[in-house]
């Protein structure tokens, strides 16, 4: 008797086992690789006085913002979208691949990740932006 | 010897288990928690911008350009939150006294910190009243803990900073 409820709880065991479910394993945003357009700018400025701050007047004050520890990031007009920069490794200065180009207009390769409505962008590669030609000569 | 009683309490026993571990399954899956749409990368649904764009540029257009980058600075706010690396805190989330090492790293390698509020989880960039001020002033020490953060709020291209005035350390209030 005593075998018999034994075996049949090893029997049973494995049927349980499998009824239950995995623990679920945190969703992790692996984000988007992507090519973004957008300007250079320095974002505390940005969000106090807008888009008229990313001007070659206020080019110095960005270049001091961003010596003294303020990340930079990337604007895209037509979006209307700040995407900051995500440093890939700590230790590393963010700011080094877009230093030299402050207030210009870039394509920014890289991967990006959006969370509560914030975008950011691990930089993968910068080039200046080449505006092309709106239509070719006839 | 296995008697017929027995043979018959060990499939009855079978039984229970099998269907107790279904019902606990189902149960299971329905309180399952879904995540929140706020949280839930949704560049995948993003609109695609027209043909004038090269292929590889993917930035997402919107159906129509948003209205005029008007700042909707909100004077001065108090907000309750944790001192975040913003950088690290997109990409995978991280926050808390584990990962306080790595943002007073990046905050010292130039990583502007930021603060995510409790109660909205929004994220309030630190912003510098100054050119040459460092963001980080007064922040890093909180890196990684509860805070209340009194400041300036300004919001512009979907982002929201504060220009620190005051921090101090959160406590939260005793439950009676």
């Amino acid at each position: 008797m005593r075998f018999a409820i034994l075996a049949a709880l090893l029997m049973a065991a494995p049927a349980w086992a499998a009824q239950q479910p995995a623990p679920a394993a945190p969703k992790r945003d692996m984000g988007k690789f992507m090519t973004i357009v957008g300007e250079v700018m320095d974002p505390a400025c940005f969000l106090e006085a807008g888009a008229k701050s990313i001007d070659p007047k206020h080019y110095q004050c960005a270049l001091d913002c961003a010596k003294s520890g303020q990340t930079l990031a990337i604007y895209d007009r037509e979006l209307d979208r700040i995407y900051f920069i995500a440093g890939e490794l700590p230790g590393r200065n963010p700011n080094a691949p877009l230093l030299p180009y402050i207030h210009k207009k870039v394509d920014v390769s890289g991967t990006v990740f959006m969370k509560a409505g914030v975008y950011g962008i691990v930089i993968l590669k910068v080039l200046p932006h080449e505006e092309k030609a709106a239509s070719s000569a006839k | 010897m296995i008697t017929r009683k027995a043979i018959a309490a060990s499939t009855l026993v079978a039984l229970f288990a099998f269907a107790t571990g279904s019902a606990w399954a189902q149960g299971a899956a329905a309180t399952t928690p879904t995540t929140p749409a706020t949280t839930t990368p949704t560049m995948a649904v993003t609109p695609v911008k027209p043909a004038a764009r090269p292929a590889a540029t993917a930035a997402a257009k919107p159906a129509t350009k948003p209205a005029a980058t008007a700042a909707a600075a909100t004077g001065p706010r108090s907000i309750i939150g944790e001192i975040v690396d913003p950088a690290c805190w997109i990409v995978n989330g991280a926050k808390g006294d584990s990962h306080k090492e790595c943002a007073v790293a990046c905050a010292k390698s130039g990583q502007t910190l930021a603060i995510v509020d409790k109660k909205t989880g929004k994220l309030y960039y630190s912003l510098t009243d100054k050119p040459g001020e460092d963001p980080n002033k007064g922040l890093i020490e909180y890196a990684g803990q509860m805070v209340t953060v009194k400041g300036k709020v300004f919001t512009r291209g979907g982002a929201v900073g504060i220009k620190v005035t005051s921090i101090e350390p959160y406590t939260a209030p005793r439950e009676e």
